[in-house]
């Protein structure tokens, strides 16, 4: 940061947000609220159910799409079969734009945030609101497959965020439906069973990692493949900060799945800045090395922070273009 | 008498007045209103809502979630508008908008939901970073950051002001 950048003192900011709280109106009576009554008059009731149906019925489109291409393709008897991985890669983008449809309407429909996707994760992907220029139109078209995964696995689970899991059950299966595949580890569950949670993401963002780093895959859903690959570059960090924030904050072990996501996430930054990537992988084993008791996550997470959402725009950089430190991801 | 003691009337009976001046930084003093009624109500449909710790910081974030819907619908009313064709009316303030001087309504609304956020828990309600990090369920880290880009951001838009 330049040191001529102009920075408001304390006192400025707590003037104006006095200035700001003081215009408050008077808080809604209780009858009001006791009433269950929060819409008023002229403005559109259960917007998120219509939201909800249009999702669910776009899913069900694309499975029907998906599965009349698939009918379609006839594999020659002389062929060998597809190795395992190209099936895995195949499956991402057809099941990602259903998802993300559903992904989509759940944020719109539920207003919250689930502990596991807040801040950056989801939030900032669809809606957009920290991030000036997210197009969710082009998110879409990229199939945000780890995240659709990671939202269908929160929103599934009762103790998450306040409400509404019962009506983002169709959402959920509709996601299901698409990719069976996805969920065909143990069933995710925070708490107890939170590994299982964390080994199934990095499965899966293991899987989608390798698609989006595949020229070849990714180039039918998008722009390009290093426009593709900054885009998996700013999901790699967040996800990578979201695990080592968990992992940090809950004082769980380190475990196999934790350190298979970090690699992950490294081997995409390895691409565009070797050497900070080498400082923070250094960083990051030697962490890992401590007792769980006297690991000390913290300034990693916040250096992570600091290197690859510095203002809050490198997600999708509005123009479209690879972001300003991603100079090595270009064919 | 302990906040976990306190009935959803009694808690909103104490809470309710900040709860509106919080929505009111997050989208505006004409929209608080509405605001805290969604938030305070998905907060009580919760099925969570009866066994959560943290009631007050549930229901603020309930109330920012809320807000980030409002402020998300608008940002996508425009956008349609725009793609239309329609000519955006001019920006007047109106009703209580007119109580906020025109240089802070335009200071606040370079922030984001989540920096509004965390300078009205920092700067009205005068917590520190660690509470503040809890009751939005964020971390520390993130909260500095907030702070500090919304810093940043007051202060280019006042420079630019003056």
């Amino acid at each position: 940061m330049p040191a001529s950048e102009p920075m408001a003192t304390d006192d400025q900011v707590r003037e104006l947000v006095w200035h700001v709280a003081d215009a408050a109106p008077i808080a809604p009576t209780w009858d009001r609220i006791a009433a269950g009554d929060p819409a008023p008059a002229g403005r559109r009731p259960r917007r998120g159910f219509e939201l909800a149906l249009v999702a669910a019925v776009v899913a069900l489109v694309v499975v029907g799409v998906i599965a009349l291409r698939r009918s379609g393709d006839e594999q020659p008897a002389d062929q060998p079969p597809a190795p395992t991985s190209t099936v895995a890669t195949e499956t991402v983008p057809l099941a990602g734009l259903g998802a993300f449809q559903a992904v989509d309407a759940a944020l719109c429909l539920t207003r919250r945030n689930a502990r596991l996707v807040s801040e950056h994760d989801l939030t900032g992907l669809v809606g957009a609101d920290d991030l000036p220029g997210f197009d969710t139109e082009r998110a879409v078209l990229f199939g945000y497959r780890p995240m659709a995964l990671v939202w269908a696995v929160a929103t599934s689970h009762p103790d998450l965020g306040p409400g509404d899991a019962d009506s983002l059950a169709p959402l959920v299966d509709a996601y299901r439906t698409a990719d069976a595949s996805a969920f065909a580890g143990p069933e995710a569950s925070i708490g107890p069973g939170f590994p299982a949670l964390v080994d199934e993401v990095a499965t899966s963002f293991g899987s989608y990692v390798d698609t989006v780093v595949d020229p070849a895959v990714c180039q039918p859903q998008a722009p390009s493949a290093a426009a593709a690959r900054d885009e998996a570059v700013c999901i790699a960090a967040v996800r990578l900060r979201r695990l080592l924030d968990e992992r940090g904050t809950t004082g769980l072990p380190a475990d196999d799945a934790l350190i298979d996501a970090a690699g992950a996430a490294f081997r995409l930054w390895w691409e565009t800045t070797p050497d900070r990537i080498e400082q923070l992988a250094s960083d990051l084993a030697s962490a890992m090395s401590a007792p769980a008791d006297e690991r000390d996550l913290a300034p990693l997470i916040d250096a992570i922070d600091a290197d690859l959402l510095p203002d809050g725009t490198c997600v999708v950089p509005p123009d479209g273009q690879p972001v300003a430190q991603s100079t090595g991801g270009q064919p | 008498m302990d906040v976990r003691d306190l009935s959803d009337e009694e808690l909103y009976a104490k809470y309710g007045d900040r709860l509106v001046r919080f929505a009111a930084t997050v989208v505006g003093p004409s929209l608080a209103e509405d605001v805290v009624v969604d938030g305070v109500m998905s907060a009580l449909r919760s099925r969570r809502w009866t066994t959560v710790d943290d009631r007050v910081g549930y229901l603020y974030r309930c109330v920012l979630n809320a807000g980030r819907m409002e402020l998300r619908s608008a940002a996508r009313r425009r956008r349609r508008e725009e793609r239309a064709g329609v000519r955006p009316v001019a920006q007047a303030a109106t009703g209580p908008e007119l109580l906020i001087a025109p240089e802070v309504r335009d200071a606040i609304e370079t922030l984001s939901p989540r920096q509004r956020a965390v300078v009205f828990l920092t700067y009205w309600e005068d917590l520190d970073e660690r509470a503040v990090a809890h009751r939005l369920h964020i971390s520390v880290g993130s909260v500095r950051q907030h702070l500090h880009r919304a810093k940043q951001k007051i202060g280019r838009q006042l420079d630019a002001s003056v």
